[in-house]
């Protein structure tokens, strides 16, 4: 298998598997982060943003520490798992999900917050339980956030590049995602391969996106 | 077995609602007040929308809040429709009825609400009578022991109004359950409601039958809503030709717009104090159809230079707001016979 198809193949399951357990993660915590009046709630905002501000190097360099062998991360994934953290195709995922969980979070903490507070009493008036208002009724109602949401985690993670190098590492098939691949063939002076895995990240890129925004432009 | 409410809730504008009432649990409750009255409130704290520690909610010997206590709304058994329909804009009309747990006469409440051509629709293509007739169906299959109606059809144009009131009549005398509607306009409730209470600054300041409240004059809210006099009369025939309906108080003919005639046959009308004219005599060529004999009973004068002229007319209570200086000149005084002359236009009629 050439290493360009590898790589993609890599890139493809890293941003799949990142972007449902980000819709997992982001999903509950954004209805939380749009209904709560806790005074934690801000904190947690900015714990959640921290990743927008921060260069991806400075978290790559905290997550390496935990996910070490003798880190808390890698102790505790070495427990369960018995197998290492850094330099793995787990520790990849973990690390995105934090990095992209702005991109997911946000845009549906922003739809879940102009949810009118009648529809919410209505389904409550029909004798809906919170639980399923949210996962029948709210959440469907959000669905073009949604998609934006799915669709930004997962370009994210496609584009990431800093952290991966920081706990990725470069192993062909485990951690050698995309934009590392291109960063190699620079690196050799391989023009010739960097346009083409170059080409092909920007392909994927605007076929996704132009695919997206042309679903959110229809009329729900 | 009734509804209780006691206790009291305070809002950040400092809107209080301080209640202790014991309501019917059968037949149509009727809230009035105008808007800021907390009339709404009462409803929301009975759904449980609204939370205060110092509010207690009993329906029929059952706790629904308490300070101990606290049922969450969706675990009530209420079923209550809005002002505004509050549809799932993402639903169709069978997808929003659908959202229903537990739905019961589905295919009924799609007949009664003439929905059976709009099960497609999304509800920004519906028009707010249809919507709200969609919010009436989605109330109506919902299993529940009371029913809580806010302003079901204040935000309706007159034309929706007028489809949706009589869905709306039928529906809370078929129901058998107790219902209980908050409305601005007793002219809606007018025609269903078996109880009235009226409501104040968050405080009820009246309660009683349709009949009991109109005739209490010095009513707190009476110059507001002009009660006037309730009357009940018996349906008589309708004249297609000039489509008006001969009722008759006694055997005395009232003329009213439109074709009246019901199972019952009993046509209950209001007619505001401000509608009816005195006469000593019976005119001649007025356009005034109706003419009714009347003997007076009382006179009250307000501070505003108004009398309250109280009759008694066929053994019904009737009344006329006219000025001080016309009471002065016709020298009305009690036990004098007079004409109450009544615009038809202005009788109040809803048949059902």
């Amino acid at each position: 298998m050439s290493d360009l198809l590898q790589s993609l193949l890599l890139t493809g399951a890293l941003a799949g598997t990142t972007t449902i357990f980000l819709l997992i993660i982001a999903l509950p915590l954004s209805w939380w982060l749009a209904r709560t009046r806790h005074r934690s709630s801000s904190f947690v905002e900015a714990l959640v943003a921290l990743p927008l501000v921060l260069p991806p190097t400075v978290l790559g360099f905290y997550l390496l520490l935990a996910m070490a062998e003798e880190g808390w991360l890698g102790q505790v994934w070495g427990f369960v798992t018995g197998a290492p953290l850094a330099f793995t195709f787990a520790g990849l995922v973990i690390a995105s999900i934090i990095y992209s969980l702005p991109f997911v979070s946000q845009p549906l903490t922003t739809s879940f917050r102009n949810t009118p507070t009648a529809l919410l009493d209505a389904a409550s008036l029909m004798g809906v339980s919170p639980t399923k208002r949210f996962v029948r009724l709210v959440i469907p109602m959000h669905g073009r956030a949604l998609v934006a949401a799915a669709v930004l985690g997962f370009a994210h993670t496609v584009g990431e590049f800093g952290i991966v190098l920081m706990i990725g590492g470069n192993i062909p098939g485990e951690t050698r995602v995309l934009s590392i691949l291109l960063f190699d063939q620079v690196e050799a002076l391989d023009y010739a391969s960097a346009h083409i895995t170059a080409g092909v990240l920007l392909t994927v890129a605007l076929v996704t996106l132009t695919a997206t925004y042309s679903t959110l432009r229809q009329p729900q | 077995m009734t509804l209780d409410i006691r206790g009291s809730l305070t809002r950040p504008g400092g809107f209080r609602l301080s209640l202790d009432a014991s309501l019917p649990d059968q037949g149509v409750t009727a809230v009035i007040g105008t808007s800021g009255s907390g009339k709404s409130t009462i409803l929301r704290v009975v759904a449980g929308l609204e939370r205060s520690e110092n509010l207690s909610v009993q329906f029929r010997g059952r706790d629904w809040q308490n300070a101990e206590t606290w049922i969450p709304p969706h675990q009530r058994p209420i079923a209550m429709v809005q002002q505004q329909p509050s549809l799932f804009p993402h639903l169709t009309v069978l997808g929003n009825l659908r959202a229903v747990p537990n739905a019961t006469g589905f295919d009924d409440a799609l007949q009664r609400f003439n929905l059976l051509s709009l099960l497609d629709r999304k509800p920004n293509e519906l028009s707010g009578g249809q919507q709200q007739r969609v919010a009436l169906a989605r109330a109506y299959i919902k299993p529940a022991d009371l029913w809580l109606l806010d302003e079901p059809l204040s935000a309706l144009d007159a034309l929706a109004r007028n489809e949706l009131a009589p869905m709306l009549a039928g529906l809370c005398r078929e129901s058998g359950r107790p219902v209980l509607y908050v409305t601005h306009s007793l002219q809606e409730v007018l025609q269903i409601a078996d109880h009235l209470v009226m409501l104040e600054e968050g405080r009820i300041i009246g309660s009683g039958t349709p009949e009991q409240v109109a005739g209490e004059l010095d009513h707190p809210l009476s110059p507001l809503i002009d009660v006037g006099a309730i009357l009940d009369c018996k349906f008589h025939r309708f004249d297609a030709n000039h489509n008006l309906s001969e009722l008759r108080i006694g055997d005395h003919p009232m003329w009213v717009r439109g074709d009246l005639s019901s199972p019952s046959g009993i046509i209950r009308i209001q007619i505001p104090a401000r509608d009816v004219t005195l006469a000593k005599q019976i005119p001649e060529e007025t356009s005034i159809l109706n003419c009714l004999p009347a003997e007076i009973i009382d006179l009250k004068r307000t501070p505003d230079g108004s009398v309250f002229v109280e009759l008694d007319c066929v053994g019904q209570r009737l009344r006329s707001r006219i000025t001080e200086l016309s009471a002065e000149r016709m020298g009305l005084v009690q036990g004098l016979q007079v004409y109450a002359l009544i615009k038809s236009v202005a009788l109040d009629v809803r048949s059902i």
